[in-house]
């Protein structure tokens, strides 16, 4: 087996804040080959965000990371900050949701490539760096790339912009790409571009992709694996076969279960489907007492019993379909009964 | 870019005189005759009036703006044979207790008021962005409660009270600064510096809590702007990421300044009268009390002007400092 | 068949650009001439790109915008003929449920105090017991009463936004994308409630959303905007299965799936 290109292992990020400390993401092991997109699934605080900047060392303030991080053969939570420096925008990227945000008001599009190639090669020219985002903006689809680069942030459509980030990420050709829900802001026709865009880039450059979302819509679209984060740890991860088809985890089956689906049968008697919800709403590891996060809002707890409220499950092993990789589900239940059960 | 400052240019010719016309008016509203202070203290009527008419001021308020708007092309003359005075051509009126034309007086008093204005901004931007800069890096840090302190009680407390304090404590008590005067700098730069520390400490005292705030309050914004974690992200240090944070900055202070400089320029009375210095806030002061009309026009209209000036600089600046500012 | 609860007729709406004169003295067209009802006891939704005039029409069902040309019916009765009162009355019938429910909701103000405001605009008094109903009738306890806005999560706001708007007992609720500040576990919480609520209530909606997947489950008629116009118009089924507008049928393509791809 060739080196993942990237590697987590039993990555912990904790807050400390008034002198009390509390973890938002617990024990993460993930495992990503070159040319491969691993989907990080959860809802609002599940802990995606923190888990993409974590592997760039990009923490905020308060924050801190335990476990092991390899990038590209490089340890990040021991890198010196010259390592970093050298890892970021080199080794891995990003993208971030909010295009508008992540470009700087006062420079211009080239401006920004061009600071990407120059800061991890100095010896390259200003004009040429500049040259260098003209090309990648034709790459990306970017109309008139010549006239492209002189414009500002503010002068493109999300979708436009979101193409020139995706471009300044990916000059440096970055082993692994960070992409945290870099179409949730856009409307969805261009969504779906911008998703092919990503694909196509990602298999001309062979390299890795975290591709973090709360649409499994887009994930089905996009990933190879599919990790499903629920307060801060691991709730399910295999193949997006084996997620979509054979859910191990309860809460996996009900968020897709209450996920609309456009090809759902409506006139059903006249009696409308209803979207199968999942009580509550989603909680933080902080909240979370000694057992399952997910045992006050799970339909199942109720046949398991007390384990789930005073015990953690563990990540075990499920079944895969042919070819699938690993599959693991932190959960109790040995095996999800039928969907309609999941949820009360 | 030409037609646009051109453009100001004329609107501000037109707001200029429409200032002039005010000032003129307002003068004739609520003043007493300045006649009457010229002509000495036994004033019998007929004396008055022949004051008044040599003056010019015995003229409606419309025929005085009329006069003035005309002098400003071809210059005035006031009084006939040996009392003529004449005021050439951008006559921006006579002061008869000065026995000067405006422009002159203006023109004297200005290298007192720039030096003041100098020092003060310069003090000012330091400290302010200074302070503000550090108790942003360092929120919740001594600095940041200190400047917090400090520019709440700038903003707070009058500036006569401020210059009487200075006065007090290092004038008097540490007999450490000359309490008042000027020196050119021309004659001496550290005379001159000397002799302008404690009305610098004032104005910058008294301006800097507004820098504070705003670098502070912006680079805390700026700081955690989602496109500088992008150009760390890119592989930025973080001496090149605070480099640029310091532009986001730029733009409210670049606004800020060139306000208060031309506030500045137009003179600080009260600065000026605690520290017994003659520029132009004095000269608007007297101007005043004197009931001399020619000055009151003279300064008004000056510090109009330079304000008008100031902003046109300042939008000038904007779009060149943030491209999001853009004319249409 | 009684009249339909909101009629659209020709209704265009102008906003005038920034600056006033000049090149821009047009202003920008947002909603070009669009006709549109919503029979009573029906869920008509809305769909288009972010941009297409969508939130305009929306607005100017209830009054918030004053439509450039066109009437607007809603009871039968043309909005820009009421008066003051008729346009109150008609804020009783015509309800508005918004995007974020943080955003519409007065931070300083507990659940309770919100909603006994809602009763006092209109010179109702309530009691607690009919507070209470309220609040169950959208799913929440009787404790949330005494909640400040920052002590619930935002499915739970937004159930406070619904019960809000059925306070009043109206006959049509404008919901503006509802659900898509919300978690996908949330969101479908309250697309059930505003589903029940049209069934067991009789409630009309003019459900507006970027969302087709949304809009499909609960929608019984649709309507597709583009750039200001509505472009296709019909029945839930009919417009999923057969597209024929080329933007219907590009929104319907791009929408994603939570499938495997075939
Ligand atoms: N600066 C911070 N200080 C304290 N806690 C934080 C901070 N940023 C995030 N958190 C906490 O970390 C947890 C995970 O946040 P994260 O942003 O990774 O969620 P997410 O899955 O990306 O959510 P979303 O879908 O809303 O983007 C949350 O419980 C959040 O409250
Ligand atoms: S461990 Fe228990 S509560 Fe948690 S998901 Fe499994 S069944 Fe539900
Ligand atoms: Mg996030």
């Amino acid at each position: 087996m060739p080196d993942p290109v990237l590697q987590v292992e039993d990555l912990c990020v904790s807050f400390t804040s008034g002198g009390v400390t509390a973890d938002v993401v617990r024990d993460l092991s993930v495992r990503l080959d070159g040319g491969r997109t691993l989907a990080v699934v959860g809802e609002s605080g599940s802990g995606k965000t923190i888990t993409g900047r974590a592997i760039m060392r990009l923490l905020p303030r308060g924050a801190s990371a335990r476990g092991r991080i390899v990038v590209a053969g490089r340890e990040m939570l021991s890198a010196d900050e010259r390592e970093l420096r050298r890892a970021r925008g080199s080794d891995v990227a990003m993208v971030f949701q909010d295009s508008m945000s992540a470009l700087s008001p006062y420079l211009d599009i080239g401006a920004h490539i061009a600071q990407a190639v120059r800061l991890h090669d100095p010896s390259v020219t200003r004009r040429a760096a500049r040259a260098r985002a003209v090309e990648m903006l034709d790459r990306v689809g970017i109309p008139e790339p010549a006239g492209a680069v002189r414009r500002f942030p503010h002068e493109f459509s999300g979708g436009m912009r979101q193409r020139a980030v995706i471009a300044m990420a990916l000059v440096n050709r970055p082993a692994l790409l960070i992409a945290d829900e870099p179409t949730t802001a856009l409307d969805v026709t261009v969504q779906a571009q911008i998703l092919a865009l990503l694909r196509e880039l990602q298999r001309e450059y062979g390299m890795a992709m975290l591709l973090i979302s709360h649409d499994f819509g887009v994930v089905g679209r996009a990933a190879d694996d599919v990790l499903v984060l629920y307060a801060g740890r691991q709730a399910e991860y295999g193949s997006l076969r084996d997620i979509f088809e054979q859910p191990a985890h309860p809460y996996t089956a009900g968020l897709r279960a209450a996920t609309p689906r456009l090809d759902a049968r409506l006139d059903t008697g006249g009696e409308r489907t209803r979207l199968r919800a999942i009580p509550g709403a989603p909680t933080s590891l902080r909240d979370a007492g000694p057992g399952c996060a997910f045992a006050p809002r799970c339909g199942l707890a109720d046949q398991v019993g007390e384990r789930c409220v005073v015990e953690a499950p563990l990540p075990t092993v499920r079944p895969t379909s042919e070819g699938g990789g690993p599959h693991l589900a932190a959960c109790h239940l040995d095996r999800l009964p039928a969907l309609k059960e999941v949820a009360r | 870019m030409i037609v646009y400052i051109a453009r100001r240019m004329v609107t501000a010719v037109f707001m200029l005189l429409a200032i002039a016309f005010v000032t003129i008016a307002l003068f004739f509203g609520a003043s007493k005759d300045p006649a009457r202070a010229m002509c000495g203290k036994p004033c019998p009527p007929e004396t008055r009036a022949k004051v008044s008419a040599y003056m010019q001021t015995d003229q409606s308020a419309v025929w005085q703006y009329t006069e003035f708007v005309k002098g400003l092309f071809v210059g005035r003359t006031y009084g006939e044979g040996a009392q003529q005075v004449h005021c050439d051509a951008p006559c921006f009126g006579y002061s008869f207790p000065n026995r000067s034309d405006v422009t002159t007086l203006i023109a004297e008093r200005l290298p007192v008021t720039l030096s003041l204005a100098f020092g003060a901004a310069v003090l000012c931007l330091v400290v302010g962005i200074g302070l503000g800069a550090l108790s942003a890096i360092r929120k919740g840090g001594i600095v940041d409660r200190f400047s917090t302190g400090f520019a709440m009680f700038g903003l707070s407390v009058p500036t006569f009270l401020v210059g009487l304090l200075v006065l007090q404590v290092f004038g008097f008590m540490l007999n450490a600064l000359p309490y008042s005067g000027f020196v050119s700098f021309s004659e001496s730069p550290t005379d001159w510096a000397w002799h302008l520390i404690g009305p610098w400490m004032v104005l910058s005292f008294i301006l800097a809590a507004g820098y504070i705030r705003v670098t502070r309050t912006q680079l805390l914004n700026e700081l955690s702007a989602d496109h500088l974690v992008a150009m760390t992200a890119r592989g930025a240090s973080t001496r090149q990421v605070n480099r640029h944070a310091v532009r986001g900055v730029m733009v409210p202070v670049v606004a800020m300044f060139a306000l208060d400089v031309t506030a500045l320029l137009g003179g600080s009375v009260i600065a000026e009268k605690v520290f017994s210095l003659h520029g132009l806030g004095d000269l608007l002061l007297s101007g005043v009390n004197e009931s001399d009309l020619s000055i009151v026009v003279g300064v008004t209209l000056f510090s109009a002007f330079l304000i008008i000036v100031g902003n046109l600089i300042a939008d000038l600046l904007m779009p060149l400092l943030d491209p999001r500012i853009r004319r249409a | 068949m009684s009249e339909p609860i909101l009629e659209m007729t020709d209704v265009s709406k102008r906003y005038r650009t920034a600056g006033g004169f000049g090149r821009g003295r047009k202003g920008f067209l947002a909603v070009d001439g669009v006709s549109l009802h919503v029979e009573r006891g029906e869920a008509l939704g809305l769909v288009g790109e972010s941009g297409s005039g969508k939130s305009t029409l929306a607005r100017m069902a209830n009054g918030l915008v004053v439509p450039t040309s066109g009437t607007v019916r809603t009871d039968g009765q043309d909005i820009a003929r009421l008066g003051r009162r008729g346009l109150r009355r008609l804020r009783r019938n015509v309800a508005m449920v918004f995007q974020d429910p943080l955003a519409s909701l007065n931070p300083r103000q507990t659940v309770r105090q919100t909603l006994e405001n809602v009763f006092r605009a209109h010179g109702e008094t309530t009691s607690t017991a009919e507070l209470v109903a309220l609040l169950e009738s959208v799913g929440l306890g009787a404790d949330y009463l005494g909640r400040y806005p920052h002590e619930a999560s935002g499915g739970q706001l937004q159930r406070v936004a619904v019960a809000r708007a059925l306070a009043l007992k109206p006959d049509l609720i404008i919901a503006d994308e509802p659900t898509s500040a919300l978690d996908v576990s949330v969101r479908a919480q309250i697309l059930n409630l505003l589903a029940d609520l049209q069934r067991d209530q009789g409630i009309s909606f003019l459900h507006v959303s970027h969302d087709l997947a949304v809009i499909r489950l609960y929608s019984d008629r649709v309507a597709v905007m583009q750039r200001g116009r509505i472009v296709e118009t019909g029945p839930s089924d009919e417009i999923f299965r057969s597209p024929q507008h080329p933007c219907t049928r590009a929104l319907v393509e791009a929408t994603p799936e939570a499938e495997l791809p075939a």
